[in-house]
């Protein structure tokens, strides 16, 4: 109980942090940590907890991206509709894409979810070649207006990403996070226990497409200049993975530590030192796989366990 | 009308006829034992009634309603369901919450709801001990306590259990057999799977022997023991004589 009160705190702390008037670079680098935790957060509640591990979480970053910028300068919406919507699409798509990829298991998931992350970034990039019209821009991008200062992406990312981790925090503990957790465990018996394993699959995997299609149409707004080649970068659903597993995989404040410490360090060691970070990051990874499978969470839990 | 009624079950892989025209009936109440050497087909018919294989023909019916074709999660919410061989617990999960999650979804009741029941669960099986130890923990013993617990928790009237006595030594074997007794007092039906003939003399009803996939014998535990085919088979001794 206490460690939820700490979280609450933060959070609280978080949202005065813009009465001290500080410069925009520490307004645009909380909103980048911010959107780091909420799509670890969100990439951990399908992969985290039921153990399918998704290589394509991109994918609805992108679409987010893509659907929000459509959404603003094609149809002309505002941005919190256009948001919502993308949040939705994303999560329409997901549903569609988990219904056939989450029967497979292990490692072939993990190939289907890549190769459909990889197929929509070409779609984007080269469907308006193909067919002969503007939609996507192709490699060019799209340009959104700008229109709001640091602060207002500095809440609406704070509080989509407080949400986001609650969210993780009530699925924990309630009937529908140990439906996760039992299918993580032992399908076959999930199945046998009554837990109707492929509906819970799909709708956890439909809740984190929202998630983080929401996620992906706040960044393009933030960013105002999108591109499939950078929405769409595999990069970004291998960041999601290792922040994930350097703060603890299936747990709920894992995921939020991972995001935070590897952030900072993409922040100061990947700017000036990028293969240093890059090797860096490999490491960790290396290190956590073999010595803390349970990350930096459960270092913490089972030194407590021990005393 | 009989509770189950197996009718002409098939399940091939590939060449094998793991089933072939595998057909019975269980009442109500009843405690029946399947035996058979290894490779008959026991766990596969066990497989294939809780809808973990799809037959290749034939029809389980229960109360009445084929169940067939049905998903796993359907069937044990009808009120089938089984204990496995191997051993597969939720590992990282305590043994309480093993039992919970059984009561919850097989039973579809709150998590609030599922606590009192879960407790008495354990209590009745005697696991009650290392309700909060996660169930790698435990020893195989509970491990297949915990398997059974499941099964009590889903609320299912058809347990099929197979092998759960496997691997105990003496005395947890005895303690086995009284659950299984108890568990007839409480109106659970039983199909059991299981090499140790003492367990299945001790408890059976009625027996059905498999043997490369086709009934090859059925019937009260000691005319079937002094079957000629099933000696032959199976036995390989005279181990009773009626």
């Amino acid at each position: 109980m206490r460690k939820q009160i700490v979280w609450i705190a933060v959070f609280l702390a978080l949202l005065l942090v813009p009465a001290l008037k500080l410069e925009g670079y520490y307004y645009r680098t909380l909103s980048m940590i911010f959107l780091w935790i909420g799509l670890a957060s969100a990439w951990n509640l399908t992969s985290g907890f039921t153990g399918y591990i998704d290589f394509g979480a991109v994918a609805y970053f992108g679409i987010g991206n893509y659907a929000t910028a459509l959404l603003m300068t094609k149809a002309g919406l505002p941005f919190f509709p256009a948001v919502v919507i993308s949040g939705l699409l994303s999560g329409a798509i997901a549903i569609f894409i988990g219904k056939h990829t989450m029967k497979l298991r292990g490692a072939y998931f993990g190939i289907a979810t890549l190769a459909f992350a990889e197929a929509v970034s070409q779609i984007v990039l080269e469907f308006d070649r193909t067919f002969h019209i503007t939609l996507f821009e192709g490699s060019h991008g799209i340009t959104l207006p700008i229109a709001h200062d640091e602060t207002f992406f500095y809440y609406t990312f704070l509080v989509v990403v407080g949400l986001i981790v609650f969210v993780v925090f009530l699925t924990d503990r309630n009937k529908f996070g140990y439906a996760l957790k039992a299918i993580k465990e032992a399908e076959n018996s999930a199945e046998l226990a009554g837990i109707n394993t492929q509906r819970s699959k799909v709708s956890v995997y439909a809740v984190t497409g929202v998630m983080i299609g929401v996620l992906g149409g706040i960044n393009a707004y933030w960013l105002t200049y999108i591109s499939p080649l950078d929405v769409f970068s595999v990069t970004h659903t291998i960041h999601m993975i290792i922040m994930a597993l350097f703060g603890g995989i299936g747990t709920v404040f894992g995921p939020v530590i991972g995001a935070v410490v590897l952030s900072i360090a993409n922040e100061t060691i990947g700017a000036s030192l990028l293969y240093t970070y890059l090797l860096m990051l490999g490491v960790i990874l290396l290190v956590v796989v073999i010595f803390v499978p349970s990350g930096f969470i459960g270092l913490l839990s089972f030194r407590r366990f021990r005393k | 009308m009989s509770l189950l009624a197996v009718r002409d079950l098939k399940k091939n892989f590939g060449a094998l006829k793991a089933l072939n025209n595998v057909s019975f009936d269980l009442e109500e109440g009843e405690i029946v034992g399947i035996i058979g050497p290894n490779g008959a087909g026991k766990t596969t018919l066990f497989n294939v009634i809780v809808g973990i294989y799809r037959p290749d023909g034939g029809d389980v019916v229960f109360k009445g309603k084929s169940v067939r074709n049905l998903p796993p999660h359907r069937i044990c919410r009808t009120g089938i369901t089984k204990t496995s061989q191997v051993v597969h617990p939720f590992l990282t999960l305590t043994v309480k919450e093993n039992v919970l999650i059984a009561l919850m979804f097989g039973r579809n009741l709150t998590k609030k709801a599922s606590e009192s029941k879960a407790e008495e669960i354990m209590e009745f099986l005697n696991i009650a001990d290392v309700k909060d130890m996660r169930s790698t923990q435990v020893s195989l013993a509970k491990r297949r306590r915990l398997e059974l617990a499941r099964a009590l928790g889903t609320g299912a009237d058809l347990i099929l259990m197979d092998e759960n006595l496997a691997g105990l030594n003496p005395r947890e074997l005895e303690e086995g057999m009284e659950i299984i007794r108890e568990l007839k007092k409480r109106g659970k039906t039983l199909i059991i799977v299981e090499h140790i003939m003492q367990a299945i003399m001790g408890v059976c009803e009625r027996l059905i022997v498999l043997s490369y996939g086709e009934k090859i014998g059925e019937g009260l535990p000691v005319e079937v023991c002094s079957d000629d085919r099933v000696i032959q088979a199976y036995l390989g001794e005279k181990i009773c004589s009626v």
